[in-house]
């Protein structure tokens, strides 16, 4: 019992068990405009419309100018913008998936422009090939276009951002092919771009690599559309047939006569279910059982194909011819008993205060989840925005009697924000027809690119809100197109103007707008907007290639990411002396400072030292020497153990060399006087190498450069060199206990015991005995040598210690003995026990002991 | 890299995350060349993959063969791409230059691909533009910060960190660190305390502040983060810790035989080197590495002992398979013990060298501030007998460290003597480390460490070796100033204070660097904010839930610290669990040789006293 004013059902048609339903989505705001004399290109998802004087038809030309205009419009007809082509003659246009319409010459030459006519900087060619041989087919699609040339060859450009023709397999063809249509990458098996053929009656399937027969003996072919979903491909055949395979050509699905002699003008899918074909004043929709149903038309019609109908523009009205969703004729078919039917009378009767509500609403009780749901659907698929809200009531309603959690929520919030969305859309000043399952294919997100594309931020930016989705995208494009179009303004007032409006969003990329701006020359203007950057990363090198070294620099240390710091050092100093500004930049700031000092270090050692003589950094200097000293030191030592056989002579003036940096290193460092011992040290290692360098001579082997003071008097000693021991010695004035020191780590490495007791033993020894018996002790000496040098200890009872510690125990015993140690004694005893016969003596010596003390 | 994984799931936070991010991040770097390749990495890279991927891993991603970076030119490859996983540093991309530019020269064409790790740099972009091989290479990263060393260790690998920020000057570890934080954050959750102390600790709190605000809304959430606390320990404020000679288990195989990447090598000269995995999966380990080495020969006899009587007990008919399953269980951990008693036999020898024990007792008694004559004279002994070099210079910054400076009249002549005795190379060393500020001279003035030891109770007389009830156990009665610092953090603000709280905030004045204390909150648009923690009532009265507690120490960690906080962790009015998170995993020797210069390391390499033709 639906009111007969909210009803739909007048404007359905019913084809086999199915409804179709023809709506008008606008009457065209464009006043005249004849479709006959014009190419028309309709962009999907309810794009814009752009049309040329179709210079293939003839036109009666009447003054004014003789070249063609190019006019686009929005899906409402309302005119965006107009142009003149002053190119060459056109073999196709079409709009790309972002919206930006494509041009193609017949020479091959692809100009793009937005859809404000704006060209844009992305116009290609199709290559020396295609020029040559003339195209005689050209098709566009989303993201590019193929190319069939009058040489029967096939060229390709797939993806627009970087636009490179390629040739596609050869089809070797004999004679021209009677139509083709083009599989999308995302549609096919390959992932690649496939080309159809109709060649004869056969089909051919033609990608990068291969030219393959698809469909043997399908039937002279006129044309041919492929489903918006890509499963299906429907053809014309020359007797006058329409036929739908699936898409590879293995299965044919249906067949239709149309019985006319003519083929149609035009032919498209409608959704992925029914094919409509066009003629003159004639369009035939024919659904997948056969069925049809034929309207009239009033004049030229365009078809535009959607994922879920056709798109039906002519020179007075925009129409959609769609299939009635399930859901719409649940709720609307007359005499429908379906729960959402009742649910919608039992809401409408509730609203005239009818009791019988109550009673309808019981009849379903046990239905009302599905109910809901046909409500609520039917509603997202309505385009009367008053039908909308009375099924979302009726949907509400019945919820409200629905077992908890048995309908979500969630998806009522979902429906109305996008009908919300839909209808925003659908008023004639956006015109963009969407429904909601083209809303769902095209996906919030592009929606949203589309929008910014065609200067609707605001709208975008509600939805973007609402949806919550990020609104930076947004913002920074208005920024950016509000810059470009106050190329009048001061930079002052266009900063206020666009920190005004973003001042309230967070985390807006400034240094993207700052970036537009000084593409387009507003170099002060990028520099004032970049305050607002919170990322360092982002800000650094913009202000950089603005020329705000100093900023930049000081930007880069604050972030603390000592890589930016680098960037910036780098780009101010170029290589070559750094000129006297970037020394005095670097120097103000210590961090620069020093990390341009370590990369020179590392890098540069030449420059460093430069810089240091610039900072009359004497220290830094003799730093410098004494490394450079150290690395050719390091090279002759290298070169030695290599063994290669370098004259002495080389070795001597090699060395000469280390030498003189050396002295040179200790002049720096004597200009300071914190910085005297550095001096001395290397004044005095400048004396070791010279040293070094003779004792070589003399002792004919390179032994002795690299090593240290000390390890240079070892080894003159292990060569049994005394007196050059005691030259070095005193050259470098080692303390008498150094050098005893020396002397006896020296021997005790060579095991040589008896030289050390014979050191031991000497008059001016100064070391105590302790230091021999443990040098003797670490190098492995045996027993009986290092007894010979406990019997020189003073202390007895460290002697005894010692003693009993090699295993001696007897001679332990009686030098504790001596010195009345019993306490030494019992432990000896301890030691050896009491059984052996070196206990017993022990005992003896013990028992002697305590007969004396007593 | 053979080595079992260390059990990254066991800790109070799970770290397993981070080594399967980084698995999988390294997974799609090889997948990202095709076919078949040679990896080539450079030193200090190679020793930590072992604790991400091991090598069948590497072999099914299509790695033919593993190189060290080195400058040679490439020969006998018989595949055509060439991956380098290399540290973003400039001798990296140096080395990488050369070996290309002379693979070229010998006219092999080869397909290179380099990953930087963390990320790539402008400065190795530079090299690689100078040296005219940027078109040559396909530049990415390898984007792996914090490396788990074991369930509650995680380090950076940054060995140079310290040196940088004390002598060079060189800032980038602090961002490196931050950015690591941030990524634990990412991970674990937005941590909501940050407390810390002194200039370095400061900067990274400060950085981690402008990362989050940068990140906006983007940044990681906060509340319900699985970490509470970050607690960030300042290498310049303790530098005197890794100076000192560790005195746990785990810290002495560490100062004796040298832990590498979670490795030690054992084996006698001659025989071959055995290599064992030293981590938390091994359960004898686990139980022995932070106890003081007195107590771990009796824990290992104990252990034995147990097996026996058991193994005595399950004779006789009577024992029950299940219990006969046991004892073979049990049996299983047979070899680690025997592994173990090797282990602390090495230890032994080690230390029972007269040099070493007049090295610890020099160390003691400048920690206590007696004779300190006697000391010099005893360090100028050790240089005598040649000690290693790295022994010396530890000892001597201990001494400027405790006492204010180096004696005027010891100054000069230690500093000779290192040179005539190690050679005079070294000059650069003795400078470096005086700018450093880790060697200086005696000056008037009073030095702080005697002020910082006494508020801080950093000596302690009479430590218990098998049942310790303070920290200082781990260096033998000297607490390390940095655990006290964290455990001053965690009392602090907690409502516990007391008056000794008080004299060690007038000791904390005394060290250079601001003390702080925040919060990481979000303002009302959920942004990202700081929040001084004084500002906020109510934290004093915190429930007695455990914490988790990230302790981050900038400029590295020694084990023996590490084990004191592992110690910390069982004393029940602490009421934490630790994660540790540091640059590197260092000690004494290993901090003070990434003070050397390369030209003085490539001069000490030769100086072997060589043999001589007689």
């Amino acid at each position: 019992m639906v009111e007969g004013n909210l009803s739909p059902v007048g404007g359905w048609d019913a084809c086999g068990n199915r409804f179709y339903s023809k709506s008008e989505l606008y009457q065209m705001a464009w006043t005249d405009v004849d479709l006959d004399s014009l190419r028309v290109a309709c962009a999907r998802y309810g794009g814009p419309i752009a049309t040329i004087r179709d210079d293939r038809k003839m036109v009666l030309v009447s003054g004014g100018i003789t070249q063609p205009l190019v006019k686009i419009y929005n899906s409402a007809g309302t005119q965006l913008a107009v142009f003149i082509w002053d190119k060459g003659r056109i073999e196709a246009l079409g709009w790309t998936s972002a919206e930006d319409l494509m041009i193609v010459e017949q020479t091959g030459e692809v100009h793009m422009y937005s859809m404000f006519g704006v060209q844009l900087q992305r116009n290609f060619s199709m290559g020396s090939e295609v020029q040559r041989e003339g195209i005689l087919q050209c098709q566009l699609h989303g993201t590019g276009l193929v190319v069939l040339t009058k040489g029967l060859q096939l060229w390709a450009v797939s993806g627009l951002e970087d636009p490179r023709p390629h040739k596609l397999a050869s089809p070797r063809l004999k004679e021209a092919p009677s139509c083709m249509a083009i599989m999308q990458p995302h549609h096919t098996l390959s992932g690649c771009l496939e080309v159809l053929l109709a060649v004869g009656t056969n089909i051919m399937t033609v990608d990068v690599d291969s030219a393959e027969q698809s469909g043997t003996g399908v039937g002279s072919i006129q044309q041919l559309c492929i489903a918006p979903n890509g499963q299906f491909v429907a053809a014309y055949t020359a007797d006058g047939r329409l036929k739908v395979w699936t898409s590879d050509f293995t299965k044919a699905l249906s067949e239709f006569a149309t019985q006319s002699e003519k083929p149609p003008e035009q032919l498209e899918w409608c959704g992925t279910d029914s094919v409509v074909m066009c003629w003159q004043d004639i369009l035939l929709m024919v659904g997948p059982y056969g069925d049809w149903i034929k309207h009239d038309l009033e004049g030229k019609t365009v078809l535009v194909s959607e994922c879920d109908g056709v798109r039906l523009v002519s020179a007075e009205k925009h129409e959609l011819l769609s299939r009635v969703p399930d859901s719409l004729v649940d709720v609307f078919k007359i005499g429908s008993t379906a729960p959402g039917a009742l649910l919608f009378d039992a809401r409408q009767l509730f609203e005239q205060q009818n009791a019988r509500a109550d009673e309808a609403l019981r009849s379903i009780v046990g239905q009302l989840p599905q109910a809901v749901a046909t409500c609520v659907d039917a509603a997202g698929a309505e385009m009367d925005s008053i039908r909308q809200a009375a099924l979302m009531k009726a949907g509400c309603y019945g919820r409200a009697f629905c077992p908890v959690g048995s309908y979500p929520r969630k998806r009522i919030l979902q429906i109305c924000q996008s009908l919300r969305i839909l209808n925003a859309l659908r008023g004639s000043d956006v015109g963009m027809p969407l429904t909601l399952p083209q809303l769902e294919a095209l996906t919030p997100s592009v929606l949203v690119s589309r929008l910014i594309n065609g200067r609707r931020h605001l709208l975008a930016l509600r939805i973007a809100e609402m949806l919550n989705m990020d609104t930076d995208k947004v913002l920074v494009h208005w920024a950016c197109q509000k810059i470009s179009a106050s190329l009048q303004q001061g930079d002052e007032e266009v900063q206020e103007v666009v920190r005004g409006k973003l001042q309230r969003y967070r985390g807006i990329r400034y240094s993207l707008i700052a970036s537009h701006a000084e593409s387009v020359g507003r170099k002060r203007l990028a520099t004032l907007l970049l305050e607002y950057e919170t990322c360092a990363a982002d800000q650094v090198p913009l202000l950089l290639s603005l020329g705000e070294m100093e900023g930049a620099l000081t930007k880069a240390i604050d972030s603390g990411d000592t890589d930016l710091v680098y960037l910036a050092i780098f780009r101010m100093y170029r290589k070559g002396m750094p000129s006297k500004s970037f020394l005095e930049t670097i120097n103000a700031k210590p961090l620069a400072k020093r990390l341009f000092i370590s990369y020179c270090h590392r890098r540069e050692p030449e420059l460093l030292e430069q810089l240091y003589l610039g900072m009359a950094s004497w220290q830094g200097v003799g730093h410098m020497r004494l490394c450079a000293a150290l690395r050719k030191a390091n090279r002759i030592r290298k070169a030695a153990e290599a063994g290669s056989s370098s004259s002495q002579a080389g070795l001597i003036s090699d060395n000469t060399e280390v030498v003189q940096l050396l002295v040179r290193a200790s002049e720096q460092y004597s200009q300071t006087k914190e910085h005297v011992f550095q001096s001395k040290a290397c004044a005095e290692f400048a004396k070791l190498r010279t040293v070094q360098a003779e004792l070589e001579q003399e002792a004919g082997q390179s032994c002795f450069l690299g090593c240290s003071v000390i390890q240079t008097v070892q080894q003159c000693l292990r060569l049994g060199n005394a007196r050059a021991a005691e030259r070095v010695r005193h050259t470098f004035k080692l303390s008498d206990k150094r050098f005893g020191w020396v002397k006896v780590q020296t021997l005790a490495t060579l095991k040589d015991w008896e030289a050390l007791e014979a050191l031991c033993k000497e008059k001016k020894n100064v070391l105590p005995i302790p230091v021999y018996i443990a040098a003797a002790k670490a190098n492995g000496a045996p027993p009986q040598a290092c007894a010979k040098l406990v019997a020189r200890l003073p202390d007895a009872s460290r002697k005894a210690e010692e003693y009993a510690a090699l295993g001696m125990f007897q001679e332990a015993a009686e030098t504790a003995a001596t010195v009345k140690d019993s306490a030494m004694l019992s432990k000896i005893q301890g030691m050896v026990g009491t059984a052996s016969p070196l206990g017993a003596t022990v005992a003896q010596i013990r028992d002697r002991l305590t007969a004396v003390t007593r | 890299m053979s080595t079992p994984f260390p059990n990254l799931t066991s800790g109070s936070v799970p770290l397993s995350r981070i080594r399967e991010d980084a698995r999988k991040s390294l997974v799609e770097a090889l997948d990202s060349v095709r076919g078949k390749k040679v990896l080539i990495l450079d030193r200090k890279v190679s020793g930590f993959l072992g604790l991400i991927a091991e090598v069948p891993l590497l072999k099914e991603h299509g790695v033919d063969r593993l190189l060290y970076l080195s400058e040679e030119p490439l020969q006998g490859i018989e595949v055509r791409s060439v991956v380098y996983l290399v540290r973003s540093r400039i001798e990296n991309a140096q080395l990488i230059a050369q070996q290309i530019l002379r693979t070229n020269k010998l006219g092999t064409k080869l397909e290179y691909s380099v990953f930087f790790m963390p990320r790539r740099t402008m400065v190795c972009e530079k090299v690689f533009q100078e040296e005219g091989i940027f078109a040559d290479v396909t530049l990415a990263e390898y984007p792996l910060d914090f490396i788990p060393f074991d369930s509650d260790i995680l380090s950076l690998e940054l060995d140079t960190a310290y040196k940088e920020l004390v002598l060079d000057g060189d800032t980038s570890s602090l961002y490196y660190t931050a950015r690591g934080l941030m990524q634990l954050q990412g991970l674990y959750g937005t941590i909501g305390q940050v407390k810390g102390k002194g200039p370095h600790a400061l900067a990274v709190k400060n950085l981690l502040t402008l990362m989050r605000k940068e990140m906006g809304t983007k940044a990681p959430r906060t509340g319900g983060g699985q970490i509470d606390t970050l607690v960030l320990v300042d290498r310049t404020v303790d530098p005197l810790t890794p100076l000192c000679t560790q005195l746990t288990y785990e810290g002495l195989v560490d100062e004796t035989l040298h832990i590498k990447n979670g490795v030690v090598q054992l084996g006698a000269e001659g025989q071959k080197q055995q290599k064992f995995a030293l981590n938390s999966a091994d359960k004898v380990y686990q139980e022995l590495r932070d106890l003081s080495f007195a107590a771990v020969g009796p824990k290992l006899s104990e252990r034995a002992k147990t097996l026996q009587t058991d193994y005595k007990g399950s004779k006789g008919p009577e024992r029950s398979l299940a219990e006969l399953k046991d004892f073979a269980a049990q049996l299983k951990s047979l070899p680690n013990i025997t592994r173990h008693i090797n282990l602390a036999e090495a230890i032994n020898r080690a230390i029972s060298r007269q040099n070493f024990r007049d090295r610890v007792t020099v160390e003691q008694s400048l920690l206590d501030g007696h004779s300190i004559d006697g000391c010099c004279e005893t360090i100028e002994t050790l240089m005598y007998q040649n000690e290693d070099l790295m022994t010396v210079l530890r000892l001597l910054c201990i001494l400027s460290h405790t006492q204010g400076g180096v004696p005027r009249k010891h100054w000069d002549v230690l500093r000779r003597e290192v040179l005539h005795t190690y050679g005079h190379e070294h000059v650069l060393t003795l400078a470096a480390l005086q700018d450093a500020g880790l060697l200086k001279l005696q000056q008037g003035g009073r030095p702080t460490f005697p002020v910082v030891k006494k508020a801080f109770r950093l000596l302690l007389d009479n430590v218990n070796d098998t049942d310790p009830t303070d920290i200082a156990y781990t260096y033998a009665g000297y607490a390390p100033l940095s655990i006290r610092l964290v455990e001053h953090a965690l009392r602090s603000g907690s409502g516990e204070g007391s008056n000794k709280d008080s004299a060690m905030d007038e000791a904390l004045k005394a060290i250079p660097g601001a003390t702080f204390d925040v919060l990481q909150t979000v303002d009302e648009h959920g942004l990202p904010v700081e929040q001084a923690a004084s500002a906020v009532r109510g934290l004093g009265a915190r429930d007695k839930k455990r914490r988790v507690v990230l302790v981050m120490f900038i400029g590295g960690v020694t084990f023996a610290e590490i084990g004191a906080l592992r110690f910390l962790s069982t004393r029940p009015e602490v009421r934490s669990d630790f994660i540790v998170a540091t640059t590197k995993l260092n000690n004494g020797t290993s901090m003070l040789e990434t003070f050397l210069e390369d030209v003085v390391t490539e001069a000490m390499l030769s100086k072997q006293p060589g043999s001589v033709l007689t």
